[in-house]
């Protein structure tokens, strides 16, 4: 009973917090105008500096590299912890049978084939045009990762994750994480400093252009592609089926 | 209606969030207000960078194009993945204390705690 009424009083204490911080926020937000951001000198002349049409993934990937490469470590660091904690469970647990869950619905066994190919080939494009319209490599990795998700929902996720070799999909993710960093350390070589791009700029709007923007989507859609995947592959191992 | 832009739906559904982290017991039911806070703070920041009529920032050359502001929509590119990597790695933090104490009551796993402290402490004794 003592704690019950601890709890409500907990309670009402939490909505008026929650109520000043409304009333609050709200008010110190009225008074932004809307005026030309910091953004207005990236499109004066974020295409004449990286050679992107896309000034968002200039940005991304040319301005504020050493941001984005801190992202991609701790986005690696939360695979690495899935694996690690979810390997932790699994040890105290009696081994599953390693079931061959195969979908019983026939359409989203159909629909799972019919669809994979086309939603793959969509997140490959979202991943190579990168720098030319909305996409990149994050959006891209995840959708190649929902392609795998899909096959699994589809197929039974042991079967396809025994299709994809766990070692070599291992180090595959390292290299590209490695691949991610020394790419940036590489720069001084160029005579360049560090984190700056030292691709030819090329002829913007054209596929290769943009200096190393486009490599640098097609290492993060590759990284993101296999972290998602084996987190993915961590709970549906756990859970026994997809 | 000019008050009724994306700035301040995204205040409220933070709030939304908040109250949900804070009034809820129920560990999943806290991670998915995690989630809205994040998403209501991304929907903030975009609204905030967007003017009337402005076109994505994807220079095309047309004359007389106003351009919305690229800059919040870089940072919160950010933002989406490490909400990922928060959700992904707590997710797995409650099935531990699920695996353990058979429940996603937060109050109740704290009970069971403090019953596990207590009994400790006498075997010490």
């Amino acid at each position: 009973m003592i704690v019950r009424k601890r709890l409500t009083v907990q309670n009402t204490i939490a909505v008026i917090v929650a109520l000043i911080f409304l009333v609050v926020v709200l008010f110190s937000f009225s008074f932004i105008g809307r005026r030309p951001g910091a953004g207005e000198q990236f499109i004066r002349q974020g295409v004449e500096d990286t050679g992107a049409v896309n000034i968002v993934a200039a940005i991304y990937l040319n301005y504020r590299l050493f941001d984005t490469i801190f992202e991609i470590l701790v986005f690696a660091l939360a695979v690495i912890g899935v694996r690690f904690h979810l390997h932790a469970i699994k040890d105290k647990r009696p081994r599953l049978k390693e079931a061959l869950f195969i979908s019983e619905s026939h359409i989203v066994r159909v629909a799972g084939d019919l669809l994979a190919p086309v939603v793959a080939l969509i997140g490959l494009f979202l991943i190579v045009t990168g720098h030319l319209a909305p996409g990149g490599g994050f959006s891209g990795g995840a959708l190649l990762g929902t392609v795998i998700l899909l096959l699994a929902v589809a197929r039974g996720g042991e079967r396809v994750g025994r299709r994809l070799n766990e070692d070599v999909v291992d180090r595959l993710e390292q290299i590209f994480l490695v691949s991610i960093i020394a790419l940036s350390a590489l720069s001084p070589l160029f005579g360049r400093p560090f984190f700056a791009n030292f691709f030819p700029l090329g002829e913007p709007g054209r596929l290769l252009s943009g200096g190393w923007i486009l490599l640098y989507n097609l290492l993060i859609g590759g990284k993101v592609f296999i972290g998602i995947w084996v987190m993915m592959y961590c709970f549906i191992r756990h859970r026994g089926d997809v | 209606m000019e008050w009724l832009n994306g700035v301040t739906i995204g205040v409220v559904l933070f709030v939304i969030g908040l109250l949900a982290l804070m009034l809820r017991r129920d560990l999943i039911v806290k991670l998915l207000g995690l989630g809205l806070i994040n998403t209501s703070v991304i929907l903030c920041l975009i609204s905030l960078g967007y003017y009337t009529r402005g076109v994505a920032p994807i220079i095309t050359g047309k004359p007389g194009q106003i351009y919305i502001d690229p800059l919040p929509q870089a940072l919160v590119l950010s933002a989406i993945v490490i909400n990922l990597a928060i959700l992904a790695l707590s997710l797995v933090f409650v099935m531990i204390l699920v695996e353990r104490y058979h429940t996603t009551d937060s109050v109740k796993i704290a009970q069971q705690v403090e019953q596990e402290r207590s009994h400790d402490q006498e075997h010490i004794r």
